[in-house]
């Protein structure tokens, strides 16, 4: 779907109105239930994306070879909540200095970027999505992150609830903070394939522990 | 090549350092001995319940953290005769250790 901007440069709140349509509030209201979920805290970024002022901000850190890569779905959700909207290809020295831009710096910028994204909408209506107070590129990355540790979450809070509670709280618990480990980290290699073999071997040791757990608690003997 | 010491061992002097949780502990023991002495999930935690059955640990549940899902982490810490225990485990094993000359 491409959005109708404004022709007058309207403030981008305004201009995404034509946005509200009940695909994107119900993708937003998943998104929005899915972070809530989720064991990631990427500092504000969660309960920023989801806070009632709907001014939060997604930090993380910009770096030159990961510049903005932004899914055209997270785009929107993050326009939905009420951010600022931006194009997603800055490149002049102008427009990077605009991506810290401050508070004060908001009511101009959304009107500027409005009418940079009606020019560019003219070009190319593919381009215009948007995107402002995301300091962090990869979002898409970020949501994927987001999913696996929900869904990592989902298979073990499921498998633990045939467990006793001190395995697992305690077991699940540490793989689960494991998990969040390998998926906050942005240099992990391969982090959804780690995250699937821990989820495996966890509930392989959990089954294992378990045994043991209650084999020494009736004998009493070590299960080492 | 066979980890010097075994997990009851590397948990017990672990610990003496300070309290911690199993996931705090297994890194804790990777360190100290630069990866030498590898603990996972399949012997940790057995051991540590072992060790608190035998009175040497005690554990409590922390708070409730996010990053586990809302779930609290358990942290072990020595009673006195878990210290007594793991000191006279360090002073043999060093003993041990010092009684050996490196091979020429």
């Amino acid at each position: 779907m491409t959005p109708s901007w404004s022709k007058d440069g309207l403030p981008v709140d305004t201009v995404i109105d034509g946005l509200r349509e009940d695909s994107i509030r119900r993708s937003y209201e998943r998104r929005v239930a899915s972070m809530k979920r989720s064991p990631i805290r990427f500092g504000a970024a969660s309960d920023g994306m989801v806070s009632s002022d709907g001014m939060g901000t997604v930090r993380s850190e910009i770096t030159e070879r990961r510049p903005w890569a932004v899914s055209d779905s997270a785009v929107r959700v993050i326009v939905e909540v009420g951010h600022t909207a931006y194009k997603p290809r800055l490149q002049t020295d102008e427009e990077l200095s605009e991506r810290f831009a401050t508070e004060q710096d908001l009511a101009d910028l959304q009107r500027r970027v409005a009418k940079g994204i009606e020019a560019d909408a003219a070009a190319s209506s593919s381009e215009v999505h948007a995107v402002m107070r995301v300091e962090g590129p990869d979002l898409a990355s970020l949501n994927e992150r987001i999913a696996l540790s929900s869904t990592a979450d989902n298979w073990l809070r499921t498998f633990g609830l045939f467990l006793p509670k001190r395995v697992r709280e305690e077991e699940v618990g540490d793989a689960m903070e494991t998990i969040v480990q390998i998926l906050t980290d942005p240099t992990y290699p391969n982090p959804r394939r780690a995250v699937f073999w821990k989820i495996a071997s966890t509930m392989f040791w959990l089954a294992v522990n378990t045994v043991r757990h209650f084999c020494a608690a009736v004998r009493g003997t070590k299960a080492e | 090549m066979e980890p010097p010491v075994n997990a009851r061992a590397a948990l017990l002097q672990a610990l003496i350092r300070g309290e911690g949780y199993g996931l705090e502990l297994i890194k804790r023991v990777q360190e100290r001995t630069k990866g030498k002495v590898k603990l996972h999930q399949g012997n940790v935690y057995p051991t540590l319940r072992d060790l608190e059955r035998e009175g040497l640990l005690r554990s409590y549940e922390g708070p409730p953290a996010p990053d586990r899902g809302g779930r609290p982490r358990r942290f072990y810490k020595l009673t006195a005769s878990g210290q007594r225990a793991a000191l006279e485990q360090a002073d043999a094993v060093a003993g041990l250790f010092g009684l050996l000359e490196p091979a020429r």
